[in-house]
């Protein structure tokens, strides 16, 4: 049986025991130290400037400029991102000239001026264009940052030198930073950030904080992320894959890997006789002294497959005698993030699971059957899409001190230490994660994953520390977010009012079930029946995880599609039909703030004709509100500040900034008083960062870690002061003799500790019991989105020009950075609808969209120009007033683009994502 | 792992994968796409340097960086379309180490080549495992076995401009012997292992030309295209240079003598999707896409220039400033 785990199983279906494991003997290892020497060139010194500084290297070979520089020289505020050139996180500047140091040869070195994002700032005095970041908030998870600065730090110099104090446009920026990619999206405030620099905003220090509390860290290069960690002696970790869609391992030989030098281990992941679902099932791991020699080692190993049949697109899984991917009592990986019910198998398709509203059999179908109806009917599909968070996957295991350390970019690092101690058979102490700082998750790093389990268990069969990081193709191949297909009827009566919704939704999660997004339509338009079934249609791909709102955007997508086409039909305002049908209070005031906007208002009408046509397209969002009711937050009074800890992560949705905001609001203080820490499994438990609940979680439990020490804090330090009537308040220990602030404080209270709780709302939950922890609110959040695109019908490209987002979740713990997500999830929303497809080649199924240039996430150029509002009314029986955003804010953002497609041109879209082929096709028919 | 050498000597300079700023090398290089030892052209002389050609025309050494290509005043004044795309393609990380040479030899961008999942013709294999499927990125003119459309717009630009490429030791030959007909499976152009790309050498601007670049792509920028032409027109001159569409750079003769009829460009088009071997659903519309493009830039270059016999007494005319690349902007 797999390894049961907190969220279910582990998520290879192979993943059961460690069959082989082997070490190399003494001697060969021994031979490995003294690798062969290259029959090239010998290696020859170069002398090179680093940051300033003469330096004399020895490169390799096939050293490239990025490896010197993070390896060999420990600079590692450079990253590595898609290896390609095609994401900028690597740039470094040459002579001046930025270069994407991951295909720029060390050897070209000699002589030249070489400068890394370390050498930006002076001492503590930041480069203006360090400066525009940090205080425009430019930033979020911070992993693509040092590129983007670098790149943007030459441009500055050349702009200032040409142009002088004047504003760059927004094209000239664009074209400048054309060669970086930042999956968070930032790009609204990077291009405030670089044109306020040039324009000279940013010339001297100021003594604001910037909205982000570690953004100096980030825009200097010097937050450390799993990737950058490095232990003494640490061995590179590889993994072994499928090269089939569907197999059976018949014979696995791991010990010619062992006889190339270098190979410290190998550790067989799947016993024979295992079947493998998908191209890059996991299969062994080994350790080497590099990852060089570590791919030699994978070129070794033998193993031996019977091949089967494999089902790979969503048609053929479908077929009529297609190969079935799961065999009867099958273990079959989850992709949602909670438990599915039980259901029926016909061959691939799993279902349906009915999410009825109503429930009068027939009721639906027969409503939707009145002559009188007026009916809109088609089917929706999205493809799956990769959550291509720039720092992959990446973990560094060692065992230690009688326990086990890892460094692991993840999610959930409490969740994650209480998964390692299960699985390794450790009591919960022995087990220590440490995650500084995430380079982008959006929901890929929530679960416990097989490379995880790997790398420990490498680690401990070499006895070394082990790093585990997959490269671009192995990310893209397991950060995957499902397909899916809506077959939906939507209707209304004649006078408007709804008639019924029929669903059959399909869920292509590959070689997993659970992929739903039936849900999402109980959350809009609350009418008495509808009917919703949904399927998983399994094949050979590799299984899908949830990613930022999972079945969000595709039901949506079609809903909202849908809810268009009915206005239109019935010759209803679309604003309007919407407001008849969903009484939502919150909703409506944001309903009213669209009715007021410029760019609904003044909309462009249908029926235009020239080459460029523009329109304006509406769609709803809603989302659950999810709590983790075991958070807590750990305040305690030290060095003269408050630190305030939780097991928690700050993955760029803010977690750090959340809690120190919270923390000052609460006592009345300066955010300098605080000092956040985060990622260490041995800090007090922290909620996940998975379905919106970190804010939801953390706020009411600083709070509440707040309120009791400021009241231990007014007693104990009121006594130490001699002050009378000593009580907490708003600045501080308020006295019959005044206000002593909290600094003064603070300063001779004693050392003290509390722990706030995330204690239960004053309302009912949704549901009355917590699954893993997790709580459902009885809120939704809303959001409206507006989107204006420019369709070009001759060549079929779609630009979004402006989006509006309206949100109501209640109470905005920081609004700036609540901002920067929101403008995040509509910039994943627009590569959603524009330009992202996960590609397998449909009889193989390999993956043909293997790197940032076939799989395609948007650049700076296709950023609109974003507004966002909030409406904070309506969840102050919430604890903290106010609920999480993330993936609310992320789920309409492609149905309000295809809808604003639709009002330019009259053609609906019925598949994402709307490439050229396809809009040009559709608006030529 | 592979051996690298950096001989000093022109000759010495062959037998193997030829690497200048290795954007394509060391990309294919850590994807197992990298069979022979590499040689390194940083010390091998004379391939750098732009400058002037017996007869009028430019020389541009193989090794000249795309930046550089991009800013060069002469190659702007003369031949705007070819800094127009060294400006505008890739994006500025790759433009300010790539070179003109890695540019015309760069191996394909098939995702299926770029893949460590797949093996074709290209990466050693038999076959091409892209050829049965719909992409929106194959190329549909193909006549060869690859289906991916060649990589090279600057060899569009080469082939508009009749340019000549200099290989030693075979000496000046045509752009379109440098690439084949393309149905050779296993290469991009037909440089052998014992030569070496030294230059181009453009020849003079015609009296009266102009020329211009244009991209039809999904992303705003730093984008590969799915139609791409590079246009050069004179009195009584057209040359249409076409990307996306064909497995080499290549020019389409009958949109340049649609041009110069002034005829519709539609039923040129038409005419080659009728017949075109590798259409599919979603590489039909590059054949609308190539005819607007194609009226995109003429209509930027002000028009067809009438071919009224330019008097002989007149200076040529001096090329339009080069706009930056558009791309979708009105």
């Amino acid at each position: 049986m797999p390894h049961a785990t907190r969220r279910g199983f582990l998520r290879s279906v192979l993943g059961a025991t460690a069959a082989v494991a082997l070490v190399p003997e003494a001697a060969s290892a021994a031979a490995g130290a003294a690798a062969a020497a290259p029959a090239g060139d010998p290696p020859a010194s170069l002398d090179l400037w680093v940051n300033g500084k003469a330096v004399r290297v020895t490169p390799g070979p096939t050293e490239t400029t990025l490896e010197l520089v993070r390896e060999r020289l420990g600079l590692t505020g450079t990253k590595h991102g898609c290896g390609h050139g095609a994401c900028g996180a690597c740039t470094v500047l040459v002579d001046g000239a930025s270069v994407a140091s991951c295909l720029h040869p060390a050897s070209h070195l000699g002589g030249r001026h070489l400068e890394t994002v370390e050498t930006f700032a002076d001492g503590a005095k930041l480069h203006p264009m360090q400066r525009a970041f940090a205080a425009e908030d430019a930033l979020q998870c911070g992993y693509c940052t040092p590129g983007f600065v670098t790149e943007a730090v030459a441009f500055f110099a050349r702009w200032r030198a040409e142009k002088g104090r004047v504003a760059p446009s927004r094209d000239e920026v664009a074209g400048a930073l054309a060669g970086h990619l930042c999956r968070c999206g930032a790009y609204g405030a990077i291009y405030a950030a670089v044109q306020a620099a040039c324009a000279g905003q940013y010339d001297e220090d100021s003594a604001v904080a910037p909205p982000r509390v570690e953004a100096v860290e980030k825009v200097t290069g010097r937050a450390r992320y799993t990737v950058d960690v490095r232990l003494e002696g640490q061995l590179e970790g590889v993994l072994f894959r499928s090269p089939h869609a569907s197999a059976i391992l018949r014979r696995l030989d791991l010990a010619p890997a062992l006889k190339v030098p270098g190979v410290r281990g190998a550790v067989a992941l799947a016993e024979v006789g295992a079947r493998a679902r998908f191209v890059g099932h996991e299969i062994a791991v080994l350790a080497a002294e590099s990852r060089e020699a570590a791919r030699a080692g994978l070129a070794a190993i033998v193993a031996e497959w019977e091949v089967l049949p494999a089902a790979i697109t969503l048609a053929a899984a479908r077929a009529p005698g297609a190969p079935v991917v799961f065999e009867p009592h099958a273990t079959m990986p989850l992709g949602a993030e909670l438990p599915t019910t039980p259901a029926k198998w016909s061959g691939n398709a799993r279902g349906p699971t009915d999410l009825s509203i109503g429930g009068r059999p027939g009721a639906v179908p027969r409503a939707l059957a009145d002559a009188s109806v007026v009916l809109v009917e088609d089917t929706w599909t999205t493809e799956p899409l990769c959550h291509t968070a720039l720092e992959p996957h990446a973990a560094l295991a060692m065992w230690q001190d009688n326990g086990l350390d890892v460094w692991l970019s993840t999610q959930a690092v409490t969740a994650m230490a209480d998964d390692l101690a299960e699985v390794f058979g450790l009591t919960r102490d022995r087990v220590r994660v440490h995650t500084e700082h995430v380079g982008g998750g959006f929901g890929a790093k929530a679960s416990f994953d097989i490379q995880i389990k790997a790398c420990v268990e490498i680690a401990k069969v070499t006895g070394r520390a082990v790093r585990l990081v997959l490269d671009r193709p192995g990310e893209l191949t397991v950060a995957i977010r499902a397909g899916q297909e809506a077959n939906l009827r939507v209707g209304a009566k004649a006078d408007g009012s709804p008639a019924g919704l029929d669903l059959e939704a399909y869920g292509h999660g590959g070689a997993c079930i659970g992929n739903s997004m039936g849900i999402l339509f109980r959350l809009l338009y609350p009418f008495a029946e509808k009917r919703l079934q949904e399927w998983d249609i399994a094949s050979n791909t590799p299984p899908t995880r949830p990613m930022r709102g999972p079945g969000g955007f595709p039901a949506l997508f079609a809903l909202e599609g849908a809810m268009d086409e009915l206005a239109t039909k019935l010759g209803k305002d679309t604003l309007a039909l919407r407001r008849g049908w969903d009484p939502n209070p919150v909703r409506n005031r944001l309903y009213d703030r669209v009715e007021a906007l410029p760019l609904w208002k003044d909309r462009p009408q249908s029926g235009q004709t020239g080459r460029f046509r523009r329109g304006v397209g509406l769609a709803n969002g809603a989302w659950m509100y999810f709590l983790q009711g075991n958070t807590e937050v750990q305040a305690e009074v030290a060095d003269g500040l408050i630190v305030l800890r939780t097991a928690a992560q700050d993955m760029g949705n803010g977690t750090r900034t959340v809690i120190a905001e919270t923390a000052a609001r609460v006592l009345g203080a300066d955010r300098s008083l605080f000092r956040v820490e985060l990622g260490e499994s041995s800090f007090p438990t922290g909620p996940m960062s998975a379905g919106s609940r970190t804010t939801a979680s953390i706020v009411p439990a600083v709070e509440d870690a707040l309120t009791q020490l400021a009241a231990d804090l007014a007693s104990r330090a009121g006594r130490a002061l001699g002050l009378q009537q000593a009580k907490a308040a708003p600045g501080g220990v308020a006295h019959a003799g005044g206000l002593a602030p909290w600094a003064d404080v603070l300063k001779v209270a004693p050392r003290m500790s509390r722990i706030g709780h995330r204690r239960h709302d004053h309302a009912p939950y949704f549901l009355p019991f917590a699954i893993a922890n997790l709580s459902i609110g009885n809120h939704l959040g809303v959001a409206v989105q507006v989107a204006e695109v420019e369709v070009d019908t001759w060549l079929g490209r779609v630009r979004v020009l402006r989006t509006w987002t309206g949100v109501g979740v209640g109470h905005i713990a920081v609004p700036r950075l609540a901002r920067s997500q929101v403008e995040g999830g509509v910039i994943q929303g627009v590569g959603a609808a524009l330009y992202e497809a996960r590609l397998v080649d449909p009889v193989t199924g390999g993956l043909v969209s293997a790197n940032l240039e076939d799989y395609r996430v948007p650049g700076i150029a296709d950023a609109p120009e974003m507004a966002v509002e909030f409406d904070e009314a309506g969840y102050e029986d919430v604890l903290g007033g106010g609920i999480g955003l993330s993936e609310l804010v992320a789920v309409p953002v492609a149905a309000s683009i295809a809808n604003a497609v639709r009002a330019a041109t009259g053609w609906a879209p019925r598949a994402l994502p709307l490439r050229p082929d396809r809009v040009l096709a559709g608006v030529s028919a | 792992m592979s051996d690298v050498r950096h001989p000093t000597l022109r000759a010495q300079a062959i037998w193997g994968e030829r690497r200048a700023g290795g954007t394509d090398v060391m990309d294919r290089l850590h994807h197992g796409r990298i069979a022979a030892p590499i040689v390194d052209l940083r010390d091998v002389p004379g391939l750098d340097g732009v400058g002037p050609a017996p007869g009028g025309g430019l020389r541009v050494g193989s090794a000249v960086r795309l930046a550089e290509l991009a800013a060069d005043e002469r190659v702007r004044a003369g031949w705007p379309a070819l800094a127009d795309a060294a400006g505008g393609l890739a994006n500025p990380q790759i433009r300010n180490v790539a070179t003109f040479g890695g540019s015309l030899l760069q191996r394909t961008r098939c995702a299926w080549f770029r893949s460590p999942d797949f093996r074709c013709y290209k990466a050693g294999g038999t076959g091409c495992p892209a050829a049965g499927v719909d992409h929106p990125w194959h190329a549909p003119l193909s006549t060869g076995p690859c289906v991916a459309p060649h990589p090279s717009t600057l060899a569009l630009a080469l082939l508009a401009f009749d340019a000549k490429v200099e290989i030693e030791p075979r000496g000046l030959i045509e752009v379109a012997a440098l690439y084949g007909d393309g149905m050779a499976a296993g290469a991009e152009h037909t440089v052998t292992e014992e030569e070496l790309l030294v230059a181009a050498i453009l020849p003079p601007p015609r009296p009266g030309a102009v020329s211009g670049w244009f991209r039809v792509a999904s992303r705003g920028r730093a984008e590969w295209p799915l139609v791409e032409v590079i246009l050069h027109l004179a009195p009584g001159f057209a040359r249409v240079a076409v990307g996306g569409m064909h497995s080499v750079p290549a020019r389409v003769p009958e949109l340049e003598a649609a041009l110069l009829a002034g005829a519709p460009l539609d039923p040129v088009v038409a005419t080659l999707a009728a017949s075109a071997p590798h259409a599919s659903t979603s590489t039909r519309t590059k054949f609308p896409q190539l005819a607007r493009a194609v009226e995109i830039v003429v209509a930027r270059l002000g028009g067809v220039p009438a071919a009224l016999p330019a008097p002989s007494f007149a200076p040529p005319a001096v090329p339009a400033p080069a706009t930056p690349a558009p791309r979708g902007r009105r």
